[in-house]
């Protein structure tokens, strides 16, 4: 295990130093200049070249390259262009609150996803099967802003169960930071948990039908034990690997969700570091994105092994 | 250096839902909806049943008829109440403004996007973010008339080459340190200062200003270099800020400002909230304890929160939400005046860093003025909240001339110009016209069909926000551009000089010429007021013939508040007197 986690800590460094690279050259290769977004719409040519002076960006790439490095690796970020405040501050002001729609998003989908897949592959073809493929169509048909104004609409401005807009930190008020993060956290989640429930159905479908769920029903096990203890654990190799590449998709998504939810966090300030091209924060924070991505992919790999001691993490089985 | 995360606009949050009766009321609404949705089903299924229907129809008809009989009394109750309601939100308005509440304000906008000391380029979109905090010496009213604020009075020599301003005694930054006549000056410098970041402020502090003196504590005297009332201009956009705050004041660190409101720091959260709290030794202490400020990155989560009664206040209601919200008893509207801004099509001319030869011919100009049909593009595009224009001023400017505004759209006097310009049947080859999306790229494609009609061919460009920003300030668009004019509701000499598509000698649309610097000039050195005129009727003519921006028609803010809401007013470039709002919590 030692050596396994040593070679994907490895890889890991190398896979966020090529992402560096290519986060880097890329924010630099799309159209406009930041000096002039900073300078403001009145400032003189001679303005403009001082700013760019001033932020470092008429100086070699690579030298420009290895600078940001040795302060990522000290933890300083730098200072964000638009924001002109320490990017450090601007992330840690912006992680939690998408962190919280994030965990609770998969909340969500696990809680719905779950007992959905596994419904339908257990009754397939009767209620539960169609009224799986019915959320499936309805919330995968549905883009992730429409369905959060549809429930805005629905939950917030006509029956006011739930707030419109804003955020509380869970650590203030837990009741109240859930009550706002739910349909935010719903608006999210609704499309992982039609995928997941997808995959769910076919996995446990596909391990109904082996032998050894015969043989344990051949042995008169309850059907509630043959299901949960015997077909769910092996069902479930596939739930932890789409659980860990639908990091991509909740940050993404989460952008949209906190748009229209108003709530503040990393998707609203990347937003808005992509458009002023404010490049230290795009590039701080897709570093730690890619960093967020890889964990979760190593987290993955581990956790197959306890769901299957078959597969040994670094072994050769 | 933040504060944890409470929702400040919540503090009574249980007690709110407790309020609010999330379980019984919400649900009670609820199966009242299912249960109206329900019968409106079992009626239209009972509808076809034709012997049913004819036996059941007398019965339904007494039965309705006693609903209404039972419906008619709380029906009754229900508008008396109203009147009630009605009859004590008008004495209590007649008995003028209360003292207290806090206004929650939605924008688009975030504080961190604007510098708070010279804010002179920010939206109107953005001024409820600052304005409250930052105050100037003097405001103008509905027309280019000054009304003092941080100055009691004023008076020119008599060349009007010098101004004297009298500051009201006692005046205060908000951190009490005095706000007397050096620190005006020296917040008047700092926009100029070597160093300073560029605004338009800047530059009319650096033409219309020569030097500033301090005569005592509370009266300067400002030497102009251009004569007359165009210093105004300056005041109306320059705030008096504390020197010494400057460098905190990047990052919004701190704000030590000289308005109404006074900066929260420790509730300021970027991109998100901030709080002003009313200042109490502001010469006339504002009606409301407080205004949170609450950025909202999408229009309709904030409409939604305004519906919702999240937050009290709006300036930038979408316009397609206008019909929805107007039926809505609980939401004033307000169109605002036609003080922001309005769209334009640019036409840049020939240089050698770029343009187009074919705009560069001032009869294809005025060709294009006439191939815009404006009152159809409000009609279809602005939803009727615009009016078309015709003409660059708005109607108090003292350049507008009501004989040139007339209605330019006449596409066989565009053909006609098409021709003479040297075009032929099949008119120009095909230009390209910028835009970087919005109601501006919308307008274009509107005017895109009736100008190939009279043979201005173009297509849409639409090209990211920082390349067309780029290309728009360095003049360099390839034919044209879609776009936003402002501060023509200024003197006319402004204009020139901040306007971005009629400052000299760099502009958007490349356009120069020796009659343009004259007169630009001749407003310069104009020693009265028929000079100016003159100077005025000038640049008409010389706008008439060029035409290298056209006017289409205004972009209004729409305002809305809730009904506690009071005290509203919009000066001529769409600033508010913050101090004046108040809220009436008795309705």
């Amino acid at each position: 295990m030692g050596r396994y986690l040593f070679r994907r800590a490895a890889e890991a460094l190398v896979v966020v130093f090529l992402a560096s690279v290519a986060i880097f050259l890329i924010i630099r290769l799309i159209p406009g200049d930041p000096a002039v977004q900073v300078a403001g719409v009145d400032a003189t040519p001679e303005q403009v070249e001082e700013i760019r002076e001033s932020l470092g960006l008429n100086r070699p790439l690579l030298t420009q390259y290895t600078s940001w490095m040795g302060g990522v690796f000290q933890l300083d970020f730098g200072k964000s262009f638009t924001k002109r405040l320490p990017i450090e501050d601007l992330i840690r002001q912006s992680f939690p609150p998408t962190l919280e729609l994030a965990v609770s998003a998969y909340v969500f989908a696990l809680v719905i996803g779950i007992p959905l897949g596994i419904a339908a592959a257990i009754w397939a073809g009767r209620a539960p099967d169609v009224l799986a493929s019915i959320y499936n169509v309805f919330t995968l048909g549905i883009p992730n802003f429409v369905l959060g104004i549809i429930l805005l609409w629905v939950f917030a401005v006509e029956l006011d169960w739930f707030p419109v807009s804003g955020r509380v930190s869970i650590t203030d008020d837990p009741l109240a930071a859930i009550h706002r993060l739910a349909l935010p956290a719903m608006s999210l989640g609704a499309i992982i948990a039609a995928i997941l429930a997808r995959f769910i159905r076919a996995s446990v479908d596909e391990v109904l039908a082996q032998d050894y769920i015969r043989t344990a029903r051949a042995k008169g096990l309850a059907e509630r034990v043959v299901v949960l203890r015997h077909a769910l654990r092996n069902a479930m190799i596939p739930v932890v690997t789409i659980v860990a590449l639908q990091v991509g998709t909740v940050m993404a998504g989460a952008i949209v969700v906190e748009i229209v939810f108003t709530r503040p966090g990393f998707g609203l300030l990347m937003v808005d570091a992509i458009t002023g091209r404010d490049y230290l924060l795009v590039q701080a924070m897709l570093v730690i994105l890619v960093l967020i991505f890889v964990a979760a992919n190593a987290a993955a790999d581990i956790a197959y092994g306890f769901l299957d001691p078959r597969i040994r993490v670094g072994g050769t089985e | 250096m933040y504060r944890k995360e409470i929702d400040v606009s919540d503090r009574n949050y249980w007690q709110r839902m407790k309020k609010q009766g999330i379980s019984r009321r919400g649900l009670l609404k609820s199966a009242a909806r299912a249960g109206v949705g329900a019968a409106g089903i079992a009626l239209v299924g009972c509808g076809d049943d034709d012997d049913d229907g004819q036996q059941q129809a007398a019965p339904a008809a007494a039965q309705a008829q006693q609903q209404q009989l039972q419906q008619a009394a709380p029906a009754q109750q229900q508008q008396e109440q109203q009147q009630q309601a009605a009859v004590a939100q008008a004495q209590q308005q007649q008995a003028g403004p209360r003292q207290g509440g806090t206004m929650r304000v939605g924008t688009g906008r975030a504080l961190a996007e604007h510098q708070a000391a010279f804010p002179f380029g920010a939206w109107g979109e953005a001024f409820p973010l600052y304005a409250p905090m930052l105050e100037g010496l003097t405001r103008y009213g509905n027309t280019l008339d000054p009304e003092p604020r941080l100055a009691e009075s004023w008076e020119f020599n008599d060349d009007q080459s010098a101004l004297q301003v009298n500051l009201r005694p006692g005046l205060e930054f908000h951190d009490g340190k005095p706000l007397d006549a050096e620190a005006v000056k020296l917040s008047f410098e700092a926009n100029i200062a070597e160093g300073a970041p560029a605004s338009q402020v800047a530059g009319v502090i650096r033409q219309y200003i020569d030097n500033i003196k301090v005569v005592d504590k509370t009266t300067l005297t400002f030497n102009l270099a251009w004569k007359g009332t165009y210093i105004f201009d300056v005041f109306e956009y320059a705030n008096v800020a504390d020197v010494a705050n400057l460098t905190e004041l990047d990052g919004y660190q701190r704000i030590n400002g000289s308005g109404p409101f006074k900066f929260d720091q420790s509730s300021y959260r970027v991109d998100e909230f901030h709080r002003m709290e009313r200042f109490e030794n502001y010469y006339e202490p504002a009606n409301l304890d407080a205004i949170e400020c609450f950025t909202f990155p999408d229009e309709s989560a904030m409409a939604l929160a305004l519906e919702a009664d999240e937050v009290d206040f709006t300036n930038v209601l979408p316009h397609p939400l206008h019909d929805q919200f107007q039926e809505n008893p609980d939401i004033n509207l307000q169109l605002g005046g036609p003080v922001d801004s309005i769209f334009v099509i640019g036409m840049t001319s020939k240089t050698d860093a770029g343009g187009s030869e074919h705009f560069d011919n001032p009869i294809l100009r005025q060709a294009m003025q006439r191939v815009i049909d404006r009152e159809r593009i409000v009609d279809e595009l602005l939803a009727g909240l615009a009016t078309t224009r015709n003409v660059l001023w708005a109607e108090h400017n003292p350049a507008y001339d009501p004989a040139r505004d007339y209605e330019y759209f006449n596409l066989e006097e565009a053909r006609e110009l098409v021709t003479k310009a040297g075009y032929g049947p099949e008119g120009t080859p095909m230009l390209k016209i910028a835009t970087f999306g919005g109601p501006q790229q919308e307008i274009l494609e509107l005017v895109q069909q009736d100008a190939a009609l009279a043979g201005i061919n173009f297509e849409v460009d639409r090209q990211e926000f920082n390349v067309y920003l780029e290309r728009f300030l360095g003049g360099t668009h390839t034919d044209g551009y879609a776009s936003h004019f402002g501060f023509f509701q200024l003197h006319p000499p402004t204009l020139p000089i901040i306007n971005y598509q009629m400052r000299t000698p760099v502009n958007a649309c490349a356009y120069d010429s020796p009659e343009y610097q004259a007169i630009i000039e001749a407003w310069k050195n104009a020693e009265t007021d028929a000079d100016r005129a003159a100077t005025n009727e000038r640049f008409n003519t010389l706008w008439d013939n060029e035409q290298w921006v056209t006017p289409i028609a205004t972009a209004n803010f729409l305002f809305a508040w809730n009904k506690r809401i009071n005290g509203f007013s919009e000066n001529a470039t769409g600033q508010q007197r913050w101090q004046d709002f108040w809220m009436d919590d008795s309705v």
